[in-house]
């Protein structure tokens, strides 16, 4: 060792090779408690996290260790008027018995788990808890997790949905999101919703907003829909889902092809390269989504459904015509392009089908989101300099969102019809018999 | 329970510290193990990122490190975007030191949630490679009075000091540019030839240093942290000069084999 002074650690002040037994000791508390995984103290988060003075003393434990979510609907009433009082506290140790996290009830579900709403008993504050399983998971921490949660810490917009904490269990990690109490796909499918058009332009210039952030940020969301884009009641937007998101590759696609997976985007999304097999696609697959989620917010349900890949396809053809070698002249590059080529050619339906309902500068930016050809295509950043956004009316603040009674996701939208389908079923039974 | 884990790690193995020559231990664990699977730089060194910050809160004597550092390596495959299979790295770690890693996929898996856990699910590291060409293309089309050249050599040597810079605790404390600047400085006062130059402490002054100086003074930038910087890698290679690689690996291997019995 040299003579000089080693400087000192910031995050641990004692650091030091000879310091060895303090760390040491320090961990062995952890040992009474007979687990593996130990845990270590954890501040909760936000400056009102303060304590209840006159909670029960005894068999507590400290409320800031990692967060548990159980079923538990009881929670101690006392906290609030606590909070009150102990305003100009900036952080106190909490004594809280189980979890900080109180269930509430699920708002969506996917492949990767469930996702539940759920209450912070410290800070009152509503959560999303994303549950990632990992019980079925063999090859220990799955990729598409470790591309979400890196790429969740590194944005910082109003139009993404920003990860405020992680939590890791014996079988599961949590990532926990500030709650939004709707997600577009919801809103969209309650007829008594009414929204204006500024109110759209509102919602659709948010929505270009956030991807023109991940486009510059070169992150590929791929898997825009409805469901993944979540209002709040203040009538902010944000993206949300980064489960099929990657960074783009850093590599020259005219040399070598970056080869990525082809079984990304839910079907209705899905842009023609993509079903036709592409695998060297670029940020242009979310801009498709994007048109047809514009569309959506006129017609209310999304124009191009699908049963199966193929048939896909074919809807996509129907509405806006087959592809023509005028328009992308290297499409016979596609991989699938000889095998699902159409049997007749078919005119563009787009103007007679939307022309009348959307308005002249609306159309035109819907046709270039929507071109076929992925080099056609707008890109986010030029199209949030369309004249759409010029022309009157203006967009205006989301107004509907004050009316809006309940909470709307597609989970819980999906769940209304089922029961009204029932219902129906039922009522049919009972007079037919 | 406790009482027989205390008695097992405070066993007598007083040579197995977590200093200078136990990270240069590890540090050629990772790179013969990055060498084997063909792995890029930067992904080394996210690994080796990640071990330091694991040993700032956990023991040395309580983890089989062959497990940790295939671990690592495999998390940061993951994380810089090559992902390499479980069983490929698993299979190559069994190469280098088959008496030490388990043959046993589950544990791989265990151990990486363990680990990810332990680092907070914070996965994502910045590396001085990229700012230290920045810095050198604002140096080379800079103003005239600090314009500077870097040969690919230099660039060459800045590189390999910011690999070697990994074994120490400077990621965690500065920033990336902090440390590609400090590399640069290294570079220009002791040329090419670093690790020669300190051995014999013999080189001229490089006439380009005053530029270098000007551009620094400047630049804004934490001059208490570059120095910082310098001193900790140049003491680094000094510790490396009386390094003695056996008596690490006998006290490490001493003490894993006693710990399974």
């Amino acid at each position: 060792m040299s003579g000089r002074p080693r400087f000192q650690r910031y995050d641990r002040p004692q650091y030091n090779d000879e310091y060895y037994d303090d760390r040491y000791y320090y961990r062995n508390d952890y040992y009474h408690n007979d687990r593996y995984y130990y845990e270590e103290p954890r501040l909760p988060t936000g400056p009102r996290a303060t304590s209840a003075p006159t909670a029960p003393k005894g068999n507590t434990q400290p409320a800031f260790k990692r967060a548990k979510v159980s079923n538990k609907n009881v929670m101690e009433d006392d906290e609030d008027d606590e909070f009150a009082r102990n305003d100009m506290v900036f952080m106190r140790p909490v004594d809280l018995k189980g979890a900080v996290f109180e269930r509430i009830n699920q708002v969506g579900e996917g492949t990767y788990g469930k996702v539940y709403k759920a209450k912070n008993k410290i800070t009152g504050q509503l959560v999303a808890l994303k549950r990632l399983r990992l019980e079925s998971e063999r090859e220990g921490f799955p990729i598409t997790a470790s591309r979400e949660i890196g790429l969740l810490q590194s944005f910082n917009h109003p139009n993404i949905v920003g990860l405020s904490e992680m939590m890791v269990e014996k079988n599961a990690v949590y990532m926990v999101f500030t709650y939004m109490n709707h997600d577009l796909a919801g809103i969209l499918q309650q007829a008594e919703i009414v929204i204006s058009d500024g109110e759209k332009k509102n919602i659709f210039k948010q929505l270009l907003r956030g991807i023109n952030y991940l486009h510059a940020k070169k992150v590929i969301h791929r898997d825009i829909k409805g469901s993944n884009i979540l209002l709040d009641d203040k009538g902010v937007l944000k993206i949300t889902d980064f489960g099929l998101a990657r960074r783009m590759k850093n590599i020259n696609s005219n040399v070598e092809s970056p080869n990525y997976t082809n079984r990304v985007i839910t079907l209705w999304y899905r842009p023609p390269e993509i079903l036709l097999g592409s695998t060297d696609y670029g940020r242009e697959v979310d801009i498709w989504g994007i048109g047809c989620i514009l569309i959506e917010l006129f017609t209310r349900h999304a124009i191009f459904q699908g049963t199966d890949e193929i048939d896909q396809l074919w809807k996509v053809y129907d509405i806006m015509g087959t592809i023509t070698v005028e328009e992308w002249p290297d499409c016979n590059t596609l991989p699938w392009f000889e095998m699902l080529r159409p049997n007749s050619h078919k005119p563009s339906l787009f103007r007679h089908k939307f022309g009348s309902l959307l308005s002249p500068q609306c159309f035109n930016l819907a046709t270039k989101l929507l071109a076929k050809n992925p080099k056609n295509r707008i890109s986010a950043s030029d199209a949030l300099r369309h004249p759409y956004f010029m022309e009157e009316p203006q967009e205006q603040k989301l107004a509907f969102v004050d009316k809006i009674e309940g909470e709307w996701h597609e989970f819980e939208a999906k769940k209304k019809r089922r029961q009204l389908r029932e219902a129906k079923q039922k009522e049919m039974v009972k007079n037919s018999g | 329970m406790v009482s027989q884990i205390e008695a097992q790690l405070l066993r007598d193995d007083s040579n197995l510290k977590y200093d200078t020559n136990m990270r240069i231990y590890l540090h050629q664990l990772i790179v013969k193990l990055g060498r084997k699977l063909n792995l890029r730089q930067v992904i080394l060194s996210t690994a080796e990122v990640y071990l330091t910050r694991f040993f700032a809160k956990v023991s040395i004597r309580e983890v089989n490190i062959y497990l940790l550092v295939t671990t690592c390596i495999y998390i940061s495959c993951k994380m810089e975007e090559s992902p390499q299979h479980i069983r490929t790295i698993l299979s190559e770690a069994r190469n280098c030191w088959p008496e030490f890693v388990p043959n046993d996929l589950t544990k791989l898996a265990e151990f990486e949630f363990y680990l990810i856990e332990e680092l907070d699910c914070y996965m994502v590291v910045h590396h001085p490679y990229n700012s230290i060409l920045d810095v050198v293309n604002v140096l080379k089309d800079g103003d005239p009075s600090t314009k500077l050249d870097i040969s690919p050599e230099e660039l060459q040597t800045c590189w390999s000091i910011i690999n070697d810079s990994y074994i120490t605790d400077l990621h965690l404390l500065f920033p990336p540019h902090i440390i590609a600047i400090g590399t640069l400085y290294i570079t220009l006062v002791l040329g090419i030839d670093v690790r020669k130059t300190i051995a014999n402490s013999a080189k001229l002054p490089d006439p380009r240093m005053d530029n270098f100086v000007k551009f620094l003074a400047s630049s804004n930038i934490d001059l208490s942290e570059v120095i910082e910087t310098v001193q900790e890698i140049l003491t680094l290679y000094e510790i490396w000069n009386s390094y003695d690689e056996m008596t690490i690996r006998n006290g490490l291997h001493h003490m894993l084999l006693n710990m399974n019995r």
